[in-house]
């Protein structure tokens, strides 16, 4: 056995080749529970609920609604007033993505309990006031701007939840969504380099 | 127009997110959960914590010990282990792979999963997590336990530092390593060490040596340990002056889940180190050690720090006595190496003279790591790998992101120093060779990777 693993050394073993397994699955597995809700059903026993949410959970979900319905009423807006083709299709992409976001995000929220937001909030209202009162170049870039913005706040959010979050179905929600929404931000990056180049 | 242009994004700006993130995206909160609670759960789930950690590895990672034949550590108490341990994606070689373009690994998801960062063992937790090695040796010691109740170490002992590391001093290179063999610690130090250093360097130690409350060990609540603790001491990861592969994340990324995990940092050549912190590039070890009490105790949250009992050491007494310490470690000796940090022909193997033409040339190695400067350059560096991999996955609780500039770390007696990089992702120096074959693009053939893992045995 020794003579094996010398023979198997540095030279003779040089490529490790076998397939990768996939990694485990991704969705966020396990929290502090320092910081759990205390009335989690089943904590006393060490057999938290799954479902319950602690008070990241709750923010997490009430602030990221907040942003990722503004993202579909903001796109619904350049999609009919941007002027670079770009734009346009980037705001395309908001309406349908956050749209099924939303619709996932709002699952998750009800077998948490949490109410979400229904209505536009008053600083997204204002940026889509703003937003209306210009047109062409200007408006393209000002709303790509408002884009970077509300994508660096939800990956942000997502990230916090994942780490902080209790509710499993919040923190399954947040990783899968965190890729698109970087996937999002790197676009509004991307079209804001060419807006101002 | 342009002026317009600017005004105008201003007042969109002005009135947009006024509420910001949670709080606890950047501070710790108060815990919500008694102790005996957070005991019970973290107890509950540790099992699969562990197994969950351990599939990552051996999904990653080829784990088995194959020692390079002859090939020990400068204290001569492990073996160095060989080979490439990261394992590549099916179907695929390594010399196909570098032959991609970045945009095509990425897009064909055929980055090697050992290339991404290493999750902590429990990422929502964090924190510092020693090796069992140490956990005994201060208990036995001290009778102080660094046993977390809610994790365990996860690399297998073949891939860390041997323990206890050996100590050489540079203001008595004569003497060869003056560690007896042993661990130093509160107990023992002053035995071992007086005769070989100054009264000012002995309190420097003795400082170093102390444990002060830390964020999992401390005397809250908010602990992972299950008695009150007296707190971590310096070396308690610096094991003497070395590493011995403790842990912890990041304390200068927020929020949690994007942190990266930290491998401890030799503390050997401080003397020529003049950037300390994965991110903060402090520019002197006073510094670093000064403000340590806050970052590696306390993941760089003062708040924190200040309820559980940081200990503030005094700049002008305590931090300069630390520091000098500090900056008596040396390398371990290399006898190869001439005093410009080349090799010597007459003393060196051809394949090791070959590995040093690699180092300095198609490999580009020598680039940042500079031969004659202890194979450092005293900067940060981006390698930029986020163009080999899509971003916002997460891997065990931990998100992917790109790592940002990290430090030039040494090369000098780095058979002694594994695991890898600043996270500790790569297990063998034959991985760090395909790491930055593919992220430089160098395309350098099996031969030469060969040589360059030679080369950096004798360093």
């Amino acid at each position: 056995m020794r003579i094996l693993t010398l023979l198997c050394g540095f030279a003779l073993c040089g490529a490790a080749t076998a397939a990768p397994a996939p990694p485990p699955d991704a969705s966020p597995a396990f929290t502090n529970p320092g910081f759990a809700n205390p009335d989690t059903p089943g904590l006393m026993d060490a057999r938290p609920a799954p479902a319950t949410a602690n008070v990241s959970d709750i923010v997490f979900m009430k602030t990221l609604a907040m942003g990722s319905r503004a993202e579909v009423e903001l796109g619904k807006l350049a999609g009919s007033k941007a002027s670079e083709p770009g734009v346009k299709t980037f705001a395309q992409r908001m309406v349908k993505d956050h749209t099924d976001a939303n619709t996932k995000l709002g699952a998750a929220a009800g077998a948490a309990r949490v109410d979400l937001p229904k209505d536009l909030d008053p600083d997204h209202a204002a940026v889509r006031a703003e937003l209306q009162k210009h047109d062409g170049r200007d408006f393209d870039l000002a709303y790509v701007d408002s884009q970077i913005r509300d994508h660096q706040m939800a990956a942000q959010l997502l990230i916090y939840e994942i780490g902080n979050g209790q509710s499993a179905d919040a923190r399954r929600f947040a990783a899968l969504t965190l890729p698109t929404v970087m996937e999002h931000l790197e676009m509004a990056k991307s079209l804001h380099d060419q807006l101002t180049r | 127009m342009n002026r317009w242009s600017s005004m105008l994004v201003f007042a969109v700006g002005a009135v947009a997110l006024a509420d910001g993130l949670p709080p606890d995206a950047t501070y710790r909160p108060l815990p919500t959960v008694p102790l005996s609670t957070v005991i019970r759960n973290d107890r509950a789930a540790k099992p699969a914590v562990q197994q969950r950690q351990r599939a990552l590895l051996e999904s990653r990672y080829d784990l088995s010990d194959r020692p390079i034949p002859n090939v020990k550590m400068s204290g001569g108490r492990k073996f160095v282990q060989g080979g490439v341990r990261v394992k590549l994606p099916a179907g695929k070689t390594w010399d196909q792979l570098a032959a991609l373009t970045p945009e095509q690994i990425r897009d064909q998801n055929l980055f090697p999963q050992g290339f991404l960062r290493l999750p902590h063992v429990k990422q929502s937790a964090g924190g510092q997590v020693f090796p069992q090695q140490q956990i005994d040796q201060i208990n036995a010691q001290e009778k102080r336990s660094l046993q977390r109740f809610d994790v365990d170490f996860d690399l297998p002992d073949a891939f860390t530092p041997e323990f206890p590391a050996p100590i050489f001093l540079q203001n008595r290179p004569d003497l060869g390593d003056v560690s007896q063999g042993k661990l130093l610690t509160i107990r023992n130090y002053y035995e071992i060490m007086v005769g070989n250093i100054t009264p000012v360097q002995m309190e420097g130690l003795r400082l170093l040596l102390t444990p002060f409350p830390q964020e999992e060990f401390n005397q809250t609540e908010d602990r992972k340990v299950v008695e009150q603790s007296n707190g971590v001491a310096c070396l308690d990861c610096h094991a003497n002056f070395h590493s011995n592969a403790a842990f912890h994340l990041t304390p200068d990324v927020r929020p949690q889940a994007a942190r990266f995990r930290l491998d401890t940092t030799s503390l050997r050549g401080m003397f020529n180190q003049q950037i300390h912190g994965s991110k903060r590039s402090l520019r002197s070890v006073e510094d670093f050690t000064e403000f340590e009490q806050r970052t590696a105790y306390f993941n760089g949250d003062h708040v924190s720090a200040t309820r559980k009992g940081v200990n503030l050491p005094d700049r002008p007494n305590q931090v300069a006595m630390m520091a000098q310490m500090q900056n008596m470690i040396d390398f371990p000796p290399a006898p190869k190496l001439r005093p410009d940090g080349t090799l010597d022909p007459a003393k060196a193997t051809p394949k090791e003279l070959a590995g040093e033409q690699v180092f300095n040339g198609k490999g580009q190695c020598a680039t940042c790591h500079v031969p004659r400067n202890d194979f450092l350059d005293d900067r940060m560096h981006d390698l930029k790998t986020e163009r080999f991999f899509k971003s916002g996955v997460v891997v065990n609780d931990q998100v992917v992101l790109p790592d940002g500039p990290i430090k030039t770390f040494t090369l000098r007696g780095i058979k002694d120093s594994p695991p890898y990089l600043h996270d500790g992702r790569l297990l063998t120096l034959a991985d760090t060779v395909e790491f930055f074959n593919l992220v430089l693009g160098t395309k350098l053939s099996a031969d030469e990777k060969d040589s360059l893992v030679d080369y950096m045995l004798a360093l």
